[in-house]
């Protein structure tokens, strides 16, 4: 490919594309705060109800609490 | 915020099972030095107090080695945690006089009895709380140190 292949080839990427947004439409910066705000950390169902069933056997099964302070 | 990442590690696996202790050593003093429990259950704080801080810290220190290799889950390398604790609590009670082993399952102080059913399934709770544990409390306080 030679230099004027490459200048037409320039020219038609530039028509085919058209031109650029020169300026924003809207303001970005309450999108990024949700954004972050959604970024915490969310606790997967599967770690819910880990700590569910174990919540009840410790209801259920008091005598496990010692078992479970001794080897905290 | 890069040096000792081991240390920071040791201190970061230290934290929660200190809190622990605190309720662990609440509930003595209320057992024996208030309600006056004629067993002698002194001799079970040893193991919570000196030797589960410690294991939680090296065991941290262990994961941040081991991560830098390989793909590691917090979670999942803590709830591994109890299979390290438990025959050594159980080492440790036996050699404090405190703990034999019956044909119907283990006995405390020559006076509580506990099945081995209900000791399976208190190791299962205790996994799923090392599990939980680890996977939020020990990888928060790792953050807060700057090693998660």
């Amino acid at each position: 490919m030679n230099e004027t292949h490459e200048i037409e080839l320039g020219k038609l990427l530039k028509k085919g594309l058209g031109p650029p947004d020169q300026e924003l439409r809207r303001d970005l910066w309450p999108e990024m705060v949700r954004r972050m705000e959604k970024g915490e950390r969310r606790v997967p169902w599967f770690d819910w109800a880990l700590l569910a069933a174990a919540t009840a056997s410790l209801l259920f099964v008091p005598q496990m609490i010692p078992v479970l302070l001794y080897h905290l | 915020m890069n040096t000792h990442p081991y240390a920071r590690a040791y201190m970061a696996g230290v934290a929660l099972p200190t809190m622990v202790l605190l309720l662990v050593l609440a509930v003595f003093i209320l057992l024996r030095l208030i309600l006056r429990i004629p067993a002698p259950i002194e001799r079970i704080i040893v193991f919570p107090m000196a030797v589960v801080p410690n294991v939680f810290g090296l065991w941290n220190m262990l994961y941040v080695k081991l991560r830098g290799s390989r793909q590691i889950s917090i979670g999942g390398f803590g709830a591994l945690l109890p299979f390290v604790l438990a025959p050594l609590g159980g080492f440790v009670a036996c050699s404090l006089g405190f703990l034999s082993a019956t044909s119907s399952g283990l006995e405390y102080f020559n006076a509580f009895r506990v099945n081995y059913g209900l000791l399976a399934a208190g190791f299962c709770v205790v996994i799923v709380v090392y599990y939980l544990g680890w996977k939020y409390l020990v990888n928060f306080f790792n953050g807060v140190v700057g090693i998660a």
